[in-house]
């Protein structure tokens, strides 16, 4: 009894708790950012008209793994994944495991910030030098970091339902351009090239195993399921509506030569011959959206190396996360089809088995392991 | 969004189902006991150690084993009326009163009542509370030893001379009084606001090693959470400085976050506001000296609720409400989203209209943030001229400021047309939100200069770095931003809109023990009304 | 301590905005040019050379502002040419003086010269250029495009504008056709179908002044240009693309066949249904025409049923003659197919689609196509037909 409360006070590096809605943008805010950028034009040229099939597939795939954590979380609340893969692997084969964790997410921030730059230094201000958003966007994330992770939460919970309403509205104002023949044909692949081209938006969709980490700071641990996949879905529903008005518009054929298909799809919005080229009010809310991704990334990757490291506070490590997260997004990728090939290439095969087989690996342990262990632990203080 | 919605459902459910819990009924109130110590303690238990409460224990002039006590409030009593027509004929007319002698005890208070008190006005009072009630309407209460009533004798006699209406604040309808430079009167004022023993005002030790100034806090007990009263106290009590002339002084020495440019204690000048904030369950502190007295803890939305809004009718009121958020848009946001829409994202303007701001800019020679940059800190030095010169000269200040400097910088080409317009309205709207207003100056100035870096992507990386620093924030332990973030979405009803004064059953739930306001319904003409004409 | 932490970041990032004043992507108003129309052309020298209008803000403020009279012209016209498009914009630097401004364009036209070759080596940098919106129109014109640039407007101060208003009401007639880049890029994409541009020209006035209109279309296969349509059959192609939202029909009157009758359309509708019968792919055209009694020159009665009934069949006839003119002008002159008969075989039979794609180019020309006008008329305006005193 002892010794699990001392394991407890240590686990809480972070003394704010999320709410169900908290968590519930959190996760939305997520789903949408990594599916805002890069992913639609990559999915859009290689599935055409059946986008819908492929993201449903991922979706289930993101199900799964959702389920896998869920249940851990239970067996070990107030734990994070860092915390409780070393009570399941015992001490040394468990630090090894929170590791590739930890990397993982340090690898997954350094991607998604390097994604967002990219985003920015192509479309919108193609002059200014990639290094000065590195570090403003850095900077910034940083301070939030530092401030907690309650205040991430309540941002998302402002923000997320403004980028919500930016896409609701690319949606409705571009009904005008709207033609419904290009939706056909539909079903032209076979399942397996669905199942191949499910693989990358599982993947980007896998980085909600976040929720590891955010589960122990969870003021209802058992709602965690729900607002997750309530999270998720909502996400995805967005997304195959606005990749489907994209095909809508331009037809599968230009949808799939655009590099931001969906920010392009702004640009068409007109309202009353007057208000045109709305597209910096949409960069506006997408980089929002994705600067909270990378604020709970680089938190979760901070309190992950600090938890590994069993430091008191982890407040000393942002600065050195924030600079590794510099040097790995500013050297990882030194052209824009190397960053391509490695998103249609190694990608999926490199995170899916952090993301789904490792988790599943831990739920294997634990089961056997802790076979006496409840499904449900009661939750301490 | 469906989420949100039900939640929403279920949260009014909530409220309503709880409403029609019925309260307890008003405790029944002791009678008087006949022992003058007992009825003593016991009414001091009822005001607790609320300084303004004066207990003068007598002996009336024929007998000096009686004992006889005055209970009034220091305010709320012309104290000239009660040396006069009480303490006076007590204690030295009477005893010359030769019937004295033959008066039996039980008819002494009669007796006293009849021949000894030169008052128009006296009552008598036999429960506690009829007591309790007579003195915070501004009588003295008269109580004798051995007899288990009291005499309620009119004395109502408040400072009106020294009352006027504050500068700041001013309202179109609403109390135009404005508290003083007097602690004393400044207390009384708040009394006749709430009539209720439960209002607590409590002394401190006089604060300043050198000023000994007067510090009371104020609050309403049992509406009140008890951890903000602790709280201010022990934050009050470390304070150690030379000296408090104004409260400040006394903001600066025990906020919760004295590096950021928010405040995170409010203040006010009037005594409506101070006891609405009270009845919210909020602490007030009050500083002998100055007319300003602090209110915590202070959340941001209390810069968008004006007291006027609940004294109008709601549909107006929500409206301002609205255009208040909209003018801090305006106040904050313009002129830096002016610069990065000319200066970084011109596609955005309309073509008509990005015609226009080409032209106008036409041998301007400097680049759009430096116009920004220069207006806003003209607009400023404008602004301070204004305030510190005499008011006729303020004015002509200004005229001069505004009209000749900018009709002519613009003639001459310094300046573009659209600069003018987007800080004069940018000046204007900064008006409308005073509260915050110096956070706002400061905040126009920091986005100013994020988006004369990196247009639209800087002014968003200022707003989220601001939103975070705001959601960081806690004044007295509750978020800054409540109910807005974390959300609360039973509260969201009185940040957007003003909620008609029936529907607004609840206080806040962080800031108030005893939830429920009240219980009105939704007022309704009676049904057979038409009746009557015919 | 945690308060200094703060304050060292505020300073931090603040200090970040103030040193790094650099100015990467700001641009000044009064230090670019707004271009509002862009033509291109193949110079002699096989260079491209562009020809841009740039709006000149100082022209065009009210004359009480310190502005010019109204007599000057409000844009300034330049040119410039390079090996590539890209290197002709850059090229603009040597004369213009200021960084041209591009988002504003609202039309591009292109050369006859380099239709001919192929417009999608011009039209490149315009889709690839995020300043470039995927709305800006797209005309070709017979000869050079410099030309219209060139053209001035007696209405509007900015040509460009004029042009552009001339683009967006183009249904209104519906004798051309209004494209943009996203609809061009499409077309060119698509497999089965190809393309159909809108044509604009110029031509001298009444009082020698010079027009800029904008009629008829033209045909590219591929990307090439390969001939005109003229204002009819171009409105036969606008039926079958269901783009039809105005325009005039003339009918002969039944009684006096010298006397004509306008026949004003109010809305129109479309579709292409292929059906697959035997084996063979067969095309129904279904067009519903709803139109008013615009005018009439015969002294005729037309206002009773009867007559509606006639007049009905006969825009029918008219519209099917459009139709057909075009399909044969598509099927026998330029063995094209820019009806979009591929595209709707391959929505809707997409098994059918695969086996006749490869072929599709041999088979077009012998595609069954049935046309169907549902034609229907409305309102006969404020008077009946006058019958003049015998």
């Amino acid at each position: 009894m002892l010794i699990i409360v001392e394991i407890g006070d240590k686990a809480m590096l972070e003394k704010g708790k999320i709410s169900s809605g908290q968590f519930y943008f959190l996760i939305l805010t997520l789903a949408l950012s990594v599916s805002l950028f890069s992913l639609p034009s990559i999915i859009i040229s290689r599935a055409k008209q059946d986008v819908w099939i492929v993201i449903l597939i991922a979706l289930g795939i993101d199900v799964v793994v959702a389920i896998v954590l869920y249940v851990l979380g239970l067996r070990y609340p107030n734990q994070t994944i860092f915390e409780y893969s070393q009570e399941i692997l015992g001490r040394f084969l468990g630090k090894g495991v929170g590791l590739i964790f930890a990397i993982f997410f340090l690898v997954m921030t350094a991607d998604i910030l390097d994604t967002i730059i990219t985003f920015l230094s192509t479309a919108v201000m193609p002059e200014t030098p990639k290094t000065v958003f590195y570090l403003v966007m850095l900077l910034v994330s940083a301070y939030a970091v530092n401030a907690g992770l309650e205040p991430i939460g309540r941002l998302s919970e402002l923000v997320a339902p403004l980028v919500v309403i930016c896409l609701l509205l690319s949606l409705a104002l571009n009904i005008n351009h709207v033609k419904l023949e290009n939706l056909k044909p539909v079903f032209q692949l076979s399942l397996l090239k669905d199942l191949e081209y499910s693989l990358l938006p599982g993947s980007l969709y896998g980085i909600c195993i976040i929720m590891g980490v955010f589960m122990a700071y969870h003021i209802k641990p058992k709602d965690t399921l729900k607002a997750k996949l309530g999270g998720v879905v909502t996400g995805t529903l967005l997304i195959i509506f606005n990749l489907l008005i994209v095909i809508m518009v331009f037809g599968a054929d230009l949808g799939s030569q655009l590099r931001y298909p969906l920010y392009s799809l702004a640009q068409m919005i007109e309202i009353g011959d007057f208000f045109e080229r709305l597209e910096p009010m949409v960069m506006f809310f997408w980089v929002a959206a994705g600067f909270i991704t990378i604020a709970m990334l680089y938190y979760v990757t901070t309190i992950g190396f600090a938890q590994l490291l069993n430091l008191p506070d982890y407040k000393p490590l942002t600065p050195l996360i924030g600079g590794a997260i510099f040097i790995l997004s500013t050297i990882t990728f030194p052209n824009i089809t190397i960053k391509d090939a490695f998103l249609k290439g190694i990608y999926p095969y490199l995170t899916l088995p952090v993301e789904g087989g490792l988790t599943t690996l831990l739920l294997m342990v634990s089961l056997f392991k802790h076979r006496k262990k409840p499904i449900w632990t009661k939750q301490r203080g | 969004m469906l989420k949100i919605l039900t939640q929403l459902w279920n949260s009014k459910k909530k409220i309503n189902r709880k409403a029609r819990i019925p309260e307890a009924a008003l405790s029944e109130s002791p009678n008087l006991d006949s022992q003058l110590a007992k009825n003593l303690s016991q009414i001091k238990e009822r005001f607790k150690d609320s300084v303004d409460v004066a207990y003068r224990e007598f002996s009336p002039g024929f007998d000096l084993n009686k004992k006889a006590g005055l209970i009034y409030i220091y305010g709320l009593v012309n104290s000239e009326l009660t040396n006069n027509t009480i303490l006076k004929p007590l204690m030295f007319e009477l005893p010359k009163n030769k019937e004295l002698e033959t008066m039996e005890q039980g008819n002494l208070l009669e007796k006293i009542k009849r021949c000894a008190l030169p008052n128009s006005n006296l009552r008598e009072a036999a429960t506690l509370q009829d007591v309790i009630t007579g003195i915070l309407s501004g009588d003295t209460a008269l109580l004798l030893d051995g007899f288990p009533t009291a005499l309620l004798i009119e004395t109502k006699g408040w400072e009106t001379m020294g009352i006027k209406e504050p500068d700041t604040e001013a309202v179109v309808r609403g109390p135009r009084e404005g508290f003083t430079e007097t602690i004393g009167v400044n207390t009384a004022m708040l009394r006749r606001k709430i009539k209720n023993e439960k209002l607590r005002l409590e002394s401190l030790n006089s604060l300043g090693r050198q000023t000994k100034t007067l510090v009371y806090i104020a609050y309403i007990e049992g509406i009140v959470n008890e951890k903000f009263v602790t709280e201010v106290k022990k934050r009050l009590q470390r304070i150690d400085i030379d000296g408090i002339l104004e409260s400040g002084y006394i903001e600066q020495l025990i906020e919760d976050a004295p590096t950021s440019i928010f405040p995170t204690i409010g203040n006010t000048e009037k005594p409506d506001i101070l006891a609405s904030k009270l009845l919210e369950g909020r602490v007030g502190i009050l500083v002998d000296g100055t007319p300003f007295a602090l209110t915590v803890p202070y959340l941001l939305i209390e810069a968008f609720q004006s007291a006027e809004d609940y004294y109008s009718r709601p549909y107006y009121s929500t409206l301002i409400r609205m255009i208040r958020y909209v003018a801090l848009f305006i106040s904050v946001l313009f002129p830096a989203l002016y610069v990065s829409l000319q200066s970084f994202h011109p596609e955005m303007i309309p073509t008509s209209l990005l015609i226009s701001m080409a032209g106008a800019r036409e041998g301007v020679p400097f680049p759009a943030y430096i116009e920004a940059l220069v207006m806003g800190v003209v607009f400023e030095i404008m602004r301070e001229a204004g305030v510190r010169m005499p008011r006729p000269i303020g004015q002509s200040v200004s005229i001069v400021g505004s009209l000749v400097l900018g009709e002519a910088a613009v003639r001459a080409g310094f300046i573009s047309n659209p600069m003018v317009i987007v800080v004069a309205i940018t000046a204007i709207a900064s008006f409308v939100v005073t509260p915050i207003a110096d956070a706002m100056a400061l905040m126009r100035l920091f986005f100013v200069l994020c988006a004369s870096n990196l247009g639209l992507f800087g002014v968003l990386m200022g707003i989220l770095f601001i939103d975070i620093h705001v959601m960081k924030l806690r004044s007295f332990g509750i978020p800054y931003l409540y109910p807005v973030a974390p959300m609360n979405f039973g509260e969201l009803n009185d940040v957007f809109i003003r909620p008609p004064l029936w529907s607004r059953i609840f206080r806040s739930r962080l800031l108030s023990q005893n939830r429920v306001r009240g219980r009105s319904l939704k007022p309704s003409p009676p049904k057979n009304q038409r009746n009557e004409e015919s | 301590m945690k308060g200094k932490r703060g304050v060292a970041f505020l300073l931090c990032i603040l200090s970040i905005f103030l040193l790094t004043t650099g100015c990467w992507d700001r641009k000044e108003l009064d230090q670019v040019a707004i271009a509002a129309a862009i033509g291109i052309d193949k110079g002699a020298d096989q260079k491209i050379q562009l020809t841009v209008q740039i709006i000149k803000p100082g022209a065009l403020k009210s004359p009480s502002d310190g502005g010019s009279s109204g007599t000057e012209k409000g844009v300034w016209i330049i040119k410039s040419s390079g090996d590539t498009v890209f290197e002709a914009v850059k090229n603009f630097r040597e004369k213009s003086g200021r960084q041209l401004f591009w988002p504003h364009t609202k039309v591009i036209v292109i050369g006859e010269k380099i239709a001919k070759e192929g417009i999608l080596p011009a039209i490149d940098w315009f889709l690839r250029d995020p300043d470039m919106r995927l709305r800006t129109y797209v005309l070709v014109t017979q000869g050079e495009a410099s030309e219209i640039i060139n053209g001035d407007s007696g209405l509007e101060k900015i040509p460009a504008s004029h042009l552009e208003r001339m683009i967006k009401d183009y249904d209104i007639l519906s004798k051309s056709v209004a494209t943009n880049l996203m609809d061009i890029t499409n077309m060119l994409l698509s497999h089965p179908s190809h393309a159909v541009i809108g044509r604009v020209g110029k031509s001298k006035s009444v009082q020698g002044e010079e027009e800029v209109f904008l009629r008829e279309a033209g045909v590219f296969r591929k990307d090439k240009l390969l001939g005109w349509l003229n204002p009819l059959e171009t409105r036969g192609y606008l039926w079958i693309q269901n783009k039809v939202k105005g325009g005039v029909i003339i009918l002969p009157c039944t009684e006096e066949p010298n006397q004509l009758i306008s026949l004003e359309i109010l809305k129109s509708k479309s579709k292409i249904i292929p059906k697959l019968e035997n084996g063979t792919l067969k095309y129904t055209i279904e067009v519903d025409v709803t139109s008013n009694l615009g005018e009439q020159m015969g002294t005729e009665n037309l206002i009773n049923p009867e007559m509606f009934t006639v007049l009905e069949t006969e825009q029918g006839q008219a519209v099917e003659k459009e139709i057909v003119t075009l399909i044969q002008k598509a099927q026998e002159d330029y063995k094209l197919d820019i009806l979009g008969l591929g595209e709707a075989t391959l929505r809707e039979l997409p098994q059918e689609w695969k086996k006749v794609k490869d072929q599709w180019e041999e088979k077009f020309p012998q595609a069954q196509i049935e046309v169907i006008v549902n034609s229907k008329l409305l309102h006969s305006g404020m008077v009946d037909s006058f019958k003049l005193p015998n």
